[in-house]
This record gives C-alpha cells, sequence and structure tokens, in this order.
C-alpha cells in the first residue's frame, strides 16, 4: 500500500512539475535598445488593448503579437493583459468592426520577433526569456 | 437598400480603397458570420404572426448573416472603410451598410463622411458581429431601431484621456431613408437631419454611455393610411373633414423624434455586466408616442463558457389622443349617417371601414419583459457556439381596451458566430 502510495506521489509530482516547466516559462516584453520611454505594466497594457497607440514619452508605438494558440501568446496574454485569447479576440473584434483599431501583426516566433523589434525603434514585442539577445532590451518580465 | 445601393453611394469609397490596395498594398478585409438556427416553442407562439422572425416551424434563415469589412490607410491620416451584409432575414441581398471616409484631423480630433453606424447603444458600434458579445443578438427591445441603426452623414469624434478616464464624444449630422421590413409590409422610413450627441465614458473596466438625438421622422405607411381616412370623411360630409392638429395625429411626417439612451456596462474577466435604458418619443405621432426600453444583463465567464442571464422590458403605447380623433371622427360620422337617413349605403360602409375597426397601425402599442439565459462557448479561436432560450410576455395594443391580448413567446436559437 505505501509503494503504491509513494509511486502515486512522485507520479504526480512528476507530473505536476512538468506541467509547471511547460506553462511558467517567463515572458520578456521587449523594445529596441534605443528606446528610452519608462514603460509601465499599464502602458504594456493600453498598447496591447488598443486603447493607447503611443509609449508614456509620446512615441508611436507599433505592438507585435504572436501566434494565436502558442504558449507565449497565451501566458502573456493571461499575464499581462489579463485576458484570455477568445476575449482578447471578441475585444479586438469590437474595434476592428468599428474602425477604431488595427491588431497588433502577428509574427511566428520567439526570434522572429526579436529580428522585429532590433530593427525597428517603435516596436514592443514579448518573448520567451531564454530567446532574449543583446539586440533588444527588457523592459518588463512576467 | 439592395446592390444597386452600391454603384449609388458606395463605389466611390470602394474604388479609393481598391486604389490604394495598388500603391500602399495595406488594405486589410476582416469578416464576421453567424449561423443561427431557431424556433418558436409548442404553444408558444403567438397565433399568426412571428416572434422575432421564428416560427413554430424551425427557421435556419432570420439571424444567419454574413460580413466583410474593407478597411484601408490612405496616408495622411485618410483612411477609407467599406463593410458588406447580406443578412438572411433579408434573402441575403448583399448591402453596403457602411462606406465611409475617416479623417484624423488631430490627436484628438477626427471626422467620418458617409454611410456609418449611429452609436446609439453600448454594442451599436458592433452590434451585427456576434462574436464581439454573448448573446445571439443585443437585447432588441433596445436595439432594435427599425431598420434606422445605419445613417448617411457626419460624424465629429474627441477622444481624449481624462486621468484615468478616457472620453469619446461624438456628434452626429445625418439623414437617412431606409426601406424596413416590418412582419408582413414593407415601410419606408425617412429619418432626417439627425443631429446627435453621444457620449463614452471608460475607467478601467467600465464603461458610461449618453446619447441624445432629434431627428425628423417621416414614415409613408401612416401617411397613406391617415390621409385615406381623411379623405373618406371629408367624401362624407365636409364638415367632418380633419383639422391640421387632427391628421397630424394619423401621419408621421416630418415628426420630431427624441432618442435618448443611457448605459453602463463592465468586464471584470470572470464577471460581466450591463444595464441600458432608451426612450423614443415621437412628436404628434399616431403610435410609439412614448416608447421606452431597458435591460440588465449579467455574466459569468469559466474556462471557454459563458453563462449570462438578461431582463428586458419593453412598453410602447398607443396615442390615447389619436385613439379619440378617430373615436370622435367616427360617432360624428355615425350619426351624420343617420340623420342623413342611411342605414346600408356607400357612406355607412365608409364609417364601418374606419371606425368598425381603427386600423391596426393605430394599435400596435406592446408592452413586454423577457428572460433570456445565454450559453456561449468559445470552442476555437475564432468562433464561438452559443444557445439562447428566451421567455418573454407580451401584451398588445395594451392601452385600447378592446382587444387587449396576451402572450407568452418562448424562443430557443442555436448557432455559431465567427470572425476572420
Amino acid at each position: 500500500m505505501n509503494i503504491v502510495k509513494s509511486v502515486r506521489v512522485v507520479f504526480s509530482t512528476v507530473l505536476l512539475s512538468l506541467f509547471s516547466v511547460a506553462s511558467i516559462a517567463e515572458i520578456s516584453v521587449i523594445v529596441h535598445p534605443s528606446n528610452e520611454a519608462g514603460i509601465s505594466d499599464a502602458d504594456i497594457k493600453k498598447i496591447y488593448l488598443g486603447k493607447s497607440s503611443k509609449f508614456p514619452n509620446d512615441m508611436q508605438a507599433e505592438p507585435l503579437d504572436q501566434k494565436e494558440g502558442s504558449d507565449v501568446r497565451q501566458q502573456f496574454l493571461g499575464a499581462a493583459v489579463g485576458k484570455s485569447e477568445p476575449q482578447m479576440k471578441s475585444h479586438w473584434s469590437r474595434l476592428i468592426f468599428t474602425g477604431k483599431g488595427v491588431p497588433p501583426k502577428s509574427l511566428d516566433s520567439d526570434a522572429a520577433v526579436i529580428d522585429a523589434v532590433a530593427a525597428d525603434p517603435k516596436a514592443i514585442g514579448f518573448v520567451d526569456s531564454s530567446a532574449v539577445t543583446d539586440a533588444v532590451k527588457v523592459v518588463m518580465t512576467y | 437598400m439592395k446592390l444597386h445601393t452600391l454603384s449609388k453611394s458606395g463605389l466611390t469609397v470602394l474604388a479609393a480603397a481598391v486604389a490604394s490596395t495598388a500603391s500602399a498594398s495595406d488594405l486589410r478585409i476582416n469578416g464576421f458570420a453567424s449561423f443561427y438556427y431557431g424556433n418558436v416553442l409548442d404553444n408558444k407562439e403567438i397565433p399568426g404572426e412571428l416572434y422575432r422572425g421564428y416560427g413554430e416551424t424551425g427557421n435556419f434563415q432570420y439571424d444567419t448573416q454574413f460580413g466583410l469589412q474593407f478597411a484601408s490607410d490612405l496616408g495622411d491620416g485618410l483612411t477609407a472603410t467599406a463593410q458588406l451584409t447580406a443578412e438572411g432575414r433579408s434573402d441575403y441581398d448583399a448591402e453596403l451598410s457602411w462606406a465611409f471616409l475617416k479623417y484624423q484631423i488631430s490627436d484628438e480630433w477626427s471626422v467620418k463622411m458617409g454611410r456609418q453606424r449611429v452609436p446609439f447603444f453600448l454594442y451599436s458600434d458592433f452590434q451585427k458581429v456576434g462574436y464581439a458579445y454573448s448573446w445571439v443578438t443585443p437585447p432588441p427591445e433596445v436595439y432594435n431601431l427599425g431598420g434606422l441603426e445605419n445613417t448617411d452623414g457626419v460624424m465629429f469624434e474627441h477622444l481624449t484621456d481624462l486621468g484615468d478616464f478616457t472620453s469619446r464624444l461624438n456628434f452626429l449630422f445625418g439623414t437617412t431613408s431606409q426601406t424596413t421590413n416590418f412582419g408582413e409590409t414593407d415601410l419606408d422610413i425617412d429619418n432626417e437631419n439627425q443631429v446627435g450627441l453621444f457620449w463614452d465614458l471608460t475607467y478601467d473596466a467600465l464603461t458610461f454611455h449618453l446619447t441624445y438625438t432629434v431627428s425628423e421622422l417621416t414614415i409613408s405607411a401612416y401617411n397613406d393610411v391617415g390621409n385615406g381616412i381623411g379623405q373618406t370623411l371629408a367624401a362624407i360630409n365636409p364638415a367632418l373633414a380633419l383639422t391640421d392638429d387632427e391628421l397630424d395625429l394619423l401621419t408621421v411626417d416630418e415628426d420630431e423624434v427624441t432618442y435618448l439612451g443611457a448605459g453602463l456596462s463592465g468586464d471584470w474577466g470572470t464577471w460581466v455586466a450591463a444595464a441600458e435604458y432608451a426612450s423614443i418619443m415621437i412628436d404628434d405621432s399616431p403610435t410609439s408616442s412614448d416608447r421606452q426600453a431597458w435591460y440588465v444583463f449579467t455574466g459569468y465567464r469559466w474556462d471557454a463558457y459563458t453563462l449570462g442571464l438578461t431582463y428586458a422590458n419593453y412598453s410602447s403605447l398607443n396615442n390615447d389622443d389619436t385613439i379619440d380623433v378617430l373615436t370622435d371622427k367616427n360617432i360624428e360620422a355615425t350619426m351624420n349617417a343617420a340623420a342623413a337617413g342611411a342605414t346600408n349605403d356607400v357612406s355607412a360602409a365608409g364609417i364601418e371601414q374606419l371606425v368598425g375597426a381603427i386600423p391596426d397601425i393605430y394599435r400596435a402599442g406592446e408592452e413586454s419583459s423577457a428572460v433570456t439565459v445565454s450559453l456561449r462557448y468559445d470552442y476555437h479561436p475564432a468562433a464561438a457556439l452559443k444557445f439562447e432560450y428566451t421567455q418573454d410576455d407580451v401584451t398588445q395594443k395594451p392601452e385600447d381596451g378592446t382587444g387587449e391580448r396576451e402572450f407568452s413567446p418562448a424562443l430557443v436559437r442555436v448557432g455559431v458566430d465567427l470572425m476572420f
């Protein structure tokens, strides 16, 4: 009985840690190294919800999104924006069909986001922290 | 508003949008679609009438629709937008619902010219986009404006942050004419010289909305019937002819309409709620002289589901003055006919026609209160499955005294909303 029990415990602990590893990767919000705007949680949320098109220093912001359904996107939306993917879609459907906004451009991978941010002083994106390189500046982690 | 309208009002914008693709290649196309089946439950129908477009026999058409939106950034703050929709309830005739140019004058000011949605209520801007909310359709008690949802005109917008609040003020000047299908009949409705003021105030998860518009309304069907009655009376005896004031009570001819609306909504992630009130007052009008509607909604989200509960109330009263004019004229005409010794002649028949039954359009008043349970399931990133059950209590012609009828229709709708 005890053996069965401890096997169970071990097994579920392994499962749990696997699950945590998969879902608690750290997310970094990145901008161009020249971007000196002091960006807060609230600014990131506003930019990704289309409520603001500018950084706090009044510079135009070009937010970049990641592929729908990707872990990094789901985690970013949950932690930084406070919305699930369907809620985000519903939110943007309201803006798109009223001509009030255009959703952030979606890129395929962390590497693509890093390349785009490194090349554009106005860009802001999010990636798995393990993918961050010197070409970009991290302004927030979740 | 069939396809031919395209050539009239939309071609310029479409052409502008398409032309810009060549140069800027940034034409954005977004679409939305809804596919719904609904039917009124057995023994829960209104005899001889459809309830919200549905009868006891199921229907796949009424709330099924398809929309495509084309938007193009022409540079220097100029954007062209066109929206084509095809609705099952109009036999899928393609309609150019929107066609406007937007110009960003400054950071805070912009102007839209052309055919556009009137932001009467909280969900008006996207009321056709089922994917954007958890109902199948927003409560029709408030949202059904009989085709006056869009207008052709110019709208100035002022958008600004006031501390933690975001304020959006819209000023509209517009005019619109629509042919609207009311049950079996098509009504020509003109809504002219519409001046409107709309205000949204957003704070965190809360949005407050206020509407005030005035316009001049003309509904041809009332004028046909009203003028017909006037001619019949004058033919019976010139002394019976309607005065201008009396005719005014029987017709809707450039009558001043005031729309008032107020709403509050909140979205806290797990909980979502909204409440709205709308009032339409038409001066010296035979019907809807005082129309009021409101609803309260609350929804609870878990995983991919949203369960919603809505209570909606509607009241559109007959105009007592209109009924009085018709009743008085009826009595006068009857006495006149009796004095002339008429029993079974043309004038008596005319009277019978006139007053034996006061025309139904003058007794279209209705009161209702409905409870709706809705379930939304986001089973796919771009599609939501919805189920909705509505139980209504309807009293028709409540102010008439005679022929008041009560019904309790129940409607089930199930379907899918997409966006792409």
